[in-house]
C-alpha cells in the first residue's frame, strides 16, 4: 500500500501545482540555509582520517619560562608547538611506529621550464615518517627513508599541483629542481591529496591547498640552502647570534608541531616517556614550570586547536530555528490544503480507508513536498556555498573548499524528511480526525 | 435473513448550547434482496440516517446489527473494514477523486480490500463494463457527462460486490432521461441480489422502490409500504 499511497500522494500535490510549488519553495529555502551551514560545519569538524586518526597522536611539552605567558593556547595548556631540540630529544623513542615534525619554510625555486619565472615557494619540512604515516598517496615514487633525514638528502616530494605547475603534471620523478642554492632530486609525485581539515598543519594552514613541495625537516639546518621558516612560532630568551645552529640546539622557540602514531594502548607508555624527557630537562635547567605534558589524540588537537570557529555551530543552531519558522508556515498552508480538500479523504473513508490509512497518505504528501524541497534546497544550498568560496579571502582557504557533495545531499533529504513530518504531522492528525460524514458533506 | 437490523438508534447533534435530535428511536429491519426508498423534506434526518447506516457516523443509543454482526461498537479500523466488505456508497454528486481516472477511481475500495492486482484489474473492468464505460477507462471524471460519472460511481460501489448499497439522491444532479438510466441500472443490481437503500426527494425516483420509509423530524413513521410489484418496472420500460 506505501507505494500506492505515494501515488496518491503525488496526483495530489500535482492536482494544486501552484500551492504544491509554494510548499516546495519554502520547504527549499528553509532546508537550504541548514544545509550550507552544516556543510560548512561538517569540512571544519569532519574526521579527515578516519581510518586511522585514533592512533595519530600531537605532542606538546610545557617548556615555558615562569616569567612570562604564551598566547592562543586553552587555558592550563603548553605552548601548542614545541622547539627543535625538544623535538630531536623526543625522537629518540622508538615507541611510536611513525613520528615526525610538521613547520614550513619559503625558498626560491627555479623551474626547469625556463619559460616559468622563479618564484618564492613554501615547502612542507616533514620527517620521512610523514608520508607513511598520514596514508599520503603517490602518483609516481614515493617518500625519502629516514636515512634521508639523517643526511638531508637533497630530495623533494611535489604535490599533485606543485608537479603540474613545475612539470606540466608528467612522471617527474628522477628530475632535477634548483631550489635556492642548490639542486635536488624530484623523488615522488602525490597523487590529488587534499586532506580537509589539514590536520597535520591546523596552526599554519588549516583549509588552505597543501604545499607544492614536501622537503626533508633537517635541510632547514642547512645555512646555505635558502630556507626561510615560515608560520606562527612563540618563543622566550635569546642565543647567540653568531652562531648558526645556536637557533636549533639552544633556543627556546617553539614552531614545530611534532606528531606520532602509536597504538592507542600505548599512549599511557608514550606519555610517560614524554614526562621522563621533561623531568631530564628540569636536570640541566630548563622546563621550570610543573609537568604538563600533552599526548593529544587528532581528533582531540583539533578541537583544542579550535578549527570549527565558535560561530559556525551558533549559526548552524540558528538556521534550524529559521527551519522551524519555515514548517510552522508550511504547516498553516498544508492545514487549509488539506481540510479544503476534506471532501475526497470522506471518500477514501466511506470506501474503506481507516483513519491511519488517510493519516498516512497525507504524511506522505507532506514528505513528498519535503523531499522536493531537499533536493531544490541542496541547489540552492550549493549555489550558496559556491558564493562563500568566492567571498573567502584568496590564500587563506582553498576556492573549492566548501561545497554541496554527497554529505550535503545527505544534510538536506534528512532535513527534509524530518521537516515534512514535523510540519505535515498537525495537518495529517487534523485530516484524519474529521468524521467522514462531515468530510463528505463538504465534498 | 435481514441486510441490517435497527433497533431504537438514536442520534443527536450537540453545540455548546443546543442538542438537536437527528433521529429519534429508529427501529428497522431490511432484508437481503430489498429496494428501499428513504423519503422525507429536508432536515428530516434522511442523511443522517444513511450515514448511520453506512458507518459514516456514529450513534447515541440503540443497537445495529449489519450482515448478523452487532456494528454497534466497532473501532474505527473494524468500521473501516465493514464499510469496505459490505456497503458500497452512491453519492449524490458522485464523489469521484478528481485527480484519479475511473479506472483508478473504481480501483480505490479493491485497494483498501487488498485484492491482488489481477483480482482488482478483472473486477473493476467487469464493473466498468457493467456501466457501460468499458471505452472510458482512463478518462478524469472532469471529462466526463454527469450521468457517467455517476456510472462510475455505480460501478465502484459494485467492484467490491457490497451486501448493501446506500444511495444518497443519486439522481438530484441528473436530468430527467438520465436519472431515469440510473435508476434502470440500480434495479439491475437489485435484481441481481444486492440490498439498496436509497434516500430521495423525487416521488418518482422513490417510486422504483419495492418498499417505501417515510422519516419526518428524525421518526421513523412509515415503514413497510409495500408497492405494487410492477410500478418499478412499468417506470423503467416508459424510460
Amino acid at each position: 500500500m506505501f507505494f500506492y499511497y505515494l501515488r496518491l500522494a503525488w496526483k495530489s500535490a500535482l492536482a494544486t501545482p501552484a500551492l504544491t510549488a509554494l510548499t516546495v519553495a519554502a520547504m527549499a529555502l528553509g532546508i537550504a540555509v541548514p544545509t550550507a551551514l552544516i556543510s560548512i560545519y561538517h569540512v571544519f569538524a569532519q574526521n579527515p582520517i578516519p581510518e586511522k586518526s585514533d592512533r595519530l597522536f600531537n605532542v606538546r611539552v610545557e617548556s615555558w619560562e615562569t616569567g612570562s605567558e604564551f598566547f592562543n593556547v586553552l587555558p592550563g595548556d603548553p605552548p601548542k608547538h614545541m622547539t627543535y631540540r625538544d623535538m630531536r630529544g623526543l625522537m629518540r623513542s622508538d615507541i611510536p611506529e611513525h613520528r615526525t615534525g610538521v613547520s614550513a619554510a619559503t625558498i626560491f625555486v627555479f623551474p626547469e621550464d625556463k619559460a616559468l619565472r622563479p618564484f618564492r615557494g613554501v615547502a612542507q619540512l616533514v620527517h620521512a615518517d610523514f608520508f607513511p604515516m598520514f596514508d599520503v598517496p603517490f602518483s609516481y615514487g614515493s617518500g625519502w627513508a629516514r636515512a634521508a633525514d639523517d643526511s638531508r638528502e637533497r630530495v623533494v616530494v611535489l604535490s599533485e599541483e606543485g608537479n603540474q605547475h613545475l612539470f606540466g603534471g608528467e612522471n617527474s620523478v628522477g628530475r632535477r629542481l634548483r631550489l635556492g642554492e642548490q639542486e635536488f632530486t624530484v623523488i615522488g609525485v602525490l597523487d590529488h591529496y587534499e586532506p580537509t581539515p589539514q590536520y597535520y598543519d591546523v596552526i599554519n594552514n588549516a583549509m588552505g591547498k597543501p604545499r607544492e613541495m614536501f622537503l626533508p625537516f633537517d635541510l632547514i639546518r642547512d645555512q646555505g640552502l635558502g630556507l626561510v621558516r615560515t608560520g606562527d612560532a612563540d618563543g622566550f630568551g635569546s642565543v647567540d647570534q653568531n652562531d648558526p645552529n645556536a637557533f636549533f640546539d639552544s633556543s627556546e622557540v617553539t614552531w614545530i608541531q611534532y606528531w606520532v602514531e602509536l597504538d592507542p594502548a600505548q599512549r599511557a607508555d608514550y606519555a610517560r616517556f614524554v614526562d621522563d624527557y621533561a623531568q631530564e630537562q628540569k636536570k640541566l635547567g630548563r622546563f621550570p614550570r610543573p609537568l604538563n605534558n600533552r599526548v593529544t589524540p587528532l581528533m582531540e588537537w583539533m578541537e583544542v586547536r579550535g578549527v570549527v570557529p565558535p560561530a559556525t555551530l551558533g549559526l548552524v543552531l540558528i538556521s534550524l530555528l529559521f527551519l522551524a519558522v519555515c514548517c510552522f508556515n508550511l504547516t498553516a498552508l498544508l492545514l487549509s490544503k488539506f481540510l479544503a480538500k476534506s471532501g475526497v479523504l470522506g471518500v477514501h473513508r466511506a470506501l474503506g480507508a481507516p483513519r491511519s490509512s488517510v493519516f498516512l497518505q497525507r504524511l506522505l504528501e507532506c514528505e513528498l513536498v519535503g523531499v522536493a524541497g531537499g533536493l531544490a534546497g541542496t541547489m540552492l544550498a550549493a549555489g550558496a556555498l559556491a558564493l562563500i568560496n568566492r567571498w573567502m579571502p584568496a590564500g587563506f582557504v582553498r576556492a573549492d573548499l566548501f561545497g554541496a557533495d554527497g554529505y550535503s545531499l545527505a544534510v538536506a533529504l534528512g532535513l527534509a524528511i524530518v521537516a515534512g513530518l514535523v510540519s505535515g504531522f498537525y495537518p495529517a492528525w487534523r485530516a484524519c480526525r474529521i468524521p467522514p460524514a462531515l468530510q463528505l458533506k463538504v465534498q | 435473513m435481514p441486510t441490517l437490523k435497527m433497533t431504537d438508534v438514536t442520534k443527536s447533534y450537540r453545540t455548546e448550547l443546543v442538542e438537536t435530535r437527528a433521529l429519534h428511536g429508529i427501529s428497522l429491519t431490511i432484508d437481503d434482496g430489498e429496494f428501499v426508498a428513504v423519503s422525507g423534506p429536508s432536515g428530516s434526518g434522511k442523511t443522517t440516517f444513511l450515514n448511520v447506516t453506512g458507518l459514516l457516523d456514529g450513534f447515541d443509543a440503540g443497537s445495529y446489527e449489519l450482515d448478523g454482526a452487532d456494528v454497534s461498537k466497532l473501532s474505527d479500523r473494524e468500521q473501516a473494514r465493514v464499510r469496505n466488505e459490505k456497503v458500497g456508497f452512491i453519492f449524490q454528486s458522485f464523489n469521484l477523486i478528481p485527480d484519479l481516472d475511473v479506472f483508478d477511481n473504481v480501483d480505490v475500495p479493491l485497494r483498501y480490500r487488498g485484492f491482488t492486482a489481477g483480482e482488482r484489474r478483472r473486477r473493476i473492468e467487469q464493473a466498468i463494463a457493467s456501466v457501460g464505460l468499458g471505452a472510458r477507462l482512463r478518462h478524469l471524471p472532469s471529462q466526463l457527462s454527469g450521468g457517467q460519472q455517476q456510472r462510475v460511481a455505480i460501478a465502484r460501489a459494485l467492484a467490491g460486490e457490497p451486501r448493501l448499497i446506500l444511495a444518497d439522491e443519486p439522481t438530484g444532479n441528473l436530468d430527467s432521461a438520465t436519472a431515469n438510466e440510473i435508476m434502470n441500472l440500480l434495479h439491475e443490481v437489485n435484481d441481481a441480489g444486492t440490498t439498496i437503500i436509497m434516500v430521495t426527494h423525487d416521488p418518482g425516483c422513490a417510486a422504483h422502490a419495492a418498499r417505501q420509509i417515510h422519516i419526518l423530524d428524525g421518526r421513523l413513521i412509515d415503514v413497510r409500504e409495500e408497492m405494487p410489484s410492477l410500478a418499478p418496472r412499468q417506470s423503467r420500460s416508459l424510460s
